[in-house]
């Protein structure tokens, strides 16, 4: 998996398919994380401006 | 997949069987067994179940009585070379790199503690040269104390096949090493332990690259085959016999078709 | 005021009934739970399989579970990348039938092999030639990618949606969907493909061998392109059956007759080209190793030439035609037993790709190697039926799977 295991080899095909499966781990992982802050921000938000209310 | 280093003297490794000669005494399979910590069951009928890097199998030609034949075939781990050289069908489908092709030797590895025990590797191997570790290793009391300690024993759930029993080959490498003869291991220092147990001297055993080995010679002969050549993997056991009927045993032909050695006789 | 736990708007049967009817289901997955601990406590001994069969029942149940969820990421791709609105309708039930299929799977293969604790070796010490290791990446990506796109169903719940942040969490993961979407499209086309390259590339075994493009064998096209033909209609078929169950309407006819459509006609053009591949493989591929088609089909038991028709032309060409006529998918009858047909025809089709393979025998002085599977291993594949009764009967019950149900249930 990584370069330092015994069977790693430094050619094209292992960058391919690592990279692809690094890839979509990171969309998924960066998706997951901007909806978590933008939630938190949507809540914090919300809460300030039913404080600002009262 | 490592290729050969600058360093290392390449062979290819290989097996030469005479099944004429062969008596099917099975020599060979006890032999085995006790060189490589090979385990063994109670009962031992289901062979689909038990391990045997070494198989003897008896063929017959079908005919009866006065015309039956009968030839006995032992079958180790083929060390194919693959489709692609260094690629036998096992060897790629290994999710976990745990059987590998030795390119200074030709020598197709089994790496037992690396075996998850997918068995993908069993379902690619047309010969059932691999077989799995279906209970945990057990042997009769003393026996233990009789283990080979140059050959690993194996757990349950790993698949495990014929070295070529390479770890002699790493102490002929080491006694060669020492007397200051790194890379020249002659033919008789490096024998596997059904080749030395053959009564009848059916198997042989070398480097199939080096002209000066038996195995060179007979590779060549007129009746020389392999198993299962149509397929392509490429094996490194040779077998010779010259019955007609033991080479259309040993691959598949369509109506019409002869085996190679007497295509031109047919003709 | 308290919250009802139920979807607003919608009635759900009373608690003690809905425990009854969820009791057979726990049974079987008691008993599954005891094969479980037999073998991964005594070891695979305690299955049929033997070295003959290292592929046995278990990976024909992940081919076929793994397809036929197929319908998650065909209906994922439909819905939110090609925009095909009637689909959403369906969308939310199609990713818990995925999650269920793709988790039991990784289970079956978990329970598959002899060493499980070593199971991580194939991502740590991956060989990207196999097949196995890019259908090990892919496949729990992918469940990671499911697990996500059921988060904002669960968070829907009406008691979880008074916590605010939670209520925030689903509607922004709504928003963008679409990118878990496409990315899951992706890991499916590839692991979907990987599952028929397991077979295709072994070209020691001829009755599975195929050629193909670069390093893809021809069964890696047709086992994803399979999968998202029929993959739709069972996860179609599975919300037909809880219609019946529930004895309530969910989903319109014309959500139905639209899957029935792009499933018909990619089904059509699948079996076509599966065809065309078993021509090829019958005239070519397989003579030039020696074997005649009907070597692959004689001698033995069970796998008669029936086998190939049966997948061919009764569970392919015939559901693909009913399929793609108007009449035939109006008619709902027609419509699902042109479904079952075509579910029965990839059940097959992974059935010969991986028994059919290793029961075929190769040097000319072996007979061919049958197989019936012990209990451990029937009760365990059965498993993701009783699994998928439980999660989908919860989900029912407590989220909004069904837009559509309010309008059709007033």
């Amino acid at each position: 998996m990584f370069p330092f295991a015994y069977e790693w080899t430094w050619y094209l095909g292992q960058y391919l398919f690592m990279g692809a499966a690094g890839f979509a781990i990171s969309v998924v992982g960066a998706g997951l994380t901007f909806c978590i802050i933008k939630s938190i921000i949507d809540t914090v938000q919300e809460d300030e401006g039913s404080s600002d209310h009262h | 997949m490592q290729k050969i280093p600058s360093h290392t003297k390449a062979r290819h490794f290989g097996m030469v069987i005479d099944v004429d000669k062969c008596t099917g005494c099975a020599s060979c399979m006890v032999a085995c067994y006790s060189e490589n910590n090979v385990s063994f069951r109670d009962e031992e009928s289901a062979k689909m179940l038990s391990l045997n890097w070494i198989m003897v199998y008896k063929l017959t030609n079908g005919e009866s009585f006065p015309d039956t034949e009968v030839c006995y075939l032992p079958q180790p781990c083929m060390h194919c070379d693959g489709k692609e050289f260094g690629k036998p069908p096992c060897v790629s489908v290994c999710p976990a790199v745990a059987t590998d092709f030795d390119w200074p030797t030709g020598i197709v590895s089994q790496i037992y503690t690396r075996c998850f025990g997918c068995r993908y590797c069993m379902a690619a191997c047309p010969y059932h040269a691999r077989q799995f570790n279906w209970w945990d290793p057990v042997w009769p009391a003393d026996m233990e104390k009789y283990l080979s300690p140059n050959v690993s024993a194996r757990t349950r759930g790993v698949v495990e096949k014929c070295s070529f029993c390479y770890h002699r080959f790493q102490l002929a490498r080491q006694k060669a090493y020492h007397e200051g003869r790194p890379e020249e291991i002659g033919e008789d220092e490096y024998q596997t332990a059904c080749t030395q147990a053959c009564p009848s001297g059916a198997i042989t055993f070398g480097d199939l690259d080096n002209p000066e080995h038996e195995v060179y010679k007979l590779k060549q002969d007129r009746y020389a085959f392999r198993l299962l050549e149509r397929l392509n993997t490429n094996p490194s056991v040779y077998y010779i016999s010259k019955r007609k009927w033991v080479h259309r045993m040993a691959d598949n032909y369509l109506e019409g078709e002869v085996p190679a050695a007497f295509a031109e006789n047919e003709a | 005021m308290t919250t009802s736990a139920f979807p607003e708007g919608v009635k759900r049967c009373s608690g003690s009934q809905f425990i009854l009817w969820l009791l057979p289901a726990f049974l079987v997955l008691l008993i599954a739970a005891y094969a479980m601990f037999r073998v991964w406590g005594f070891g695979l001994n305690q299955t049929n399989m033997n070295d003959a069969y290292g592929f046995a029942l278990w990976i024909w149940a992940d081919l076929a579970v793994i397809a036929l969820g197929g319908g998650a990421f065909f209906s994922g791709f439909l819905a939110y990348i090609m925009g095909v609105k009637q689909v959403k309708n369906i969308i939310n039930f199609a990713v818990i039938l995925g999650l269920v299929c793709y988790s039991m799977a990784l289970l079956l293969l978990g329970l598959d092999v002899g060493q499980p604790l070593r199971g991580w070796f194939i991502f740590w010490h991956a060989n990207i030639h196999s097949m196995l290791t890019e259908v090990a990446f892919c496949l729990t990506i992918y469940l990671g990618v499911l697990i996500v796109e059921f988060i904002p169903v669960i968070l829907e719940n009406p008691k979880i949606q008074r916590i605010r942040f939670f209520h925030h969490l689903s509607h922004n993961m709504h928003e963008i969907m679409a990118v878990f979407a496409a990315t899951g499209v992706f890991l499916s086309f590839f692991h979907q493909g990987s599952l028929g390259g397991v077979p295709g590339v072994l070209y020691g075994r001829p009755f599975a061998f195929r050629e193909g493009l670069f390093i893809w064998p021809w069964t890696f096209f047709l086992f994803t392109w399979s999968a998202a033909a029929v993959g739709p209609l069972f996860t179609a078929s599975m919300c037909r059956l809880t219609e019946i169950i529930t004895g309530k309407r969910l989903v319109k006819d014309e959500v139905y007759q639209l899957l029935a459509k792009i499933s018909g006609w990619m089904l059509l053009t699948y079996i076509i080209a599966k065809s065309l591949d078993t021509i090829y493989w019958a005239t070519v591929t397989a003579p030039s190793a020696g074997f005649s088609l009907m070597s692959f089909y004689t001698n033995n038991p069970l796998y008669g030439i029936w086998i190939l028709i049966a997948e061919i032309v009764i569970c392919g060409f015939l559901p693909a035609l009913i399929l793609i006529t108007q009449k035939g998918r109006e008619n709902r009858r027609l419509l699902f037993a042109a479904a079952a047909l075509a579910i029965i025809g990839l059940c097959i089709n992974r059935w010969v790709m991986v028994l059919q393979t290793l029961a075929a025998p190769l040097k000319p002085f072996d007979e061919w190697f049958m197989y019936s599977p012990a209990w451990t291993e029937v009760v365990t594949t059965i498993m993701p039926v009783a699994v998928g009764i439980i999660v989908i009967s919860l989900a029912y019950r407590y989220l909004p799977l069904f837009p559509q149900e309010r309008e059709l249930n007033p």
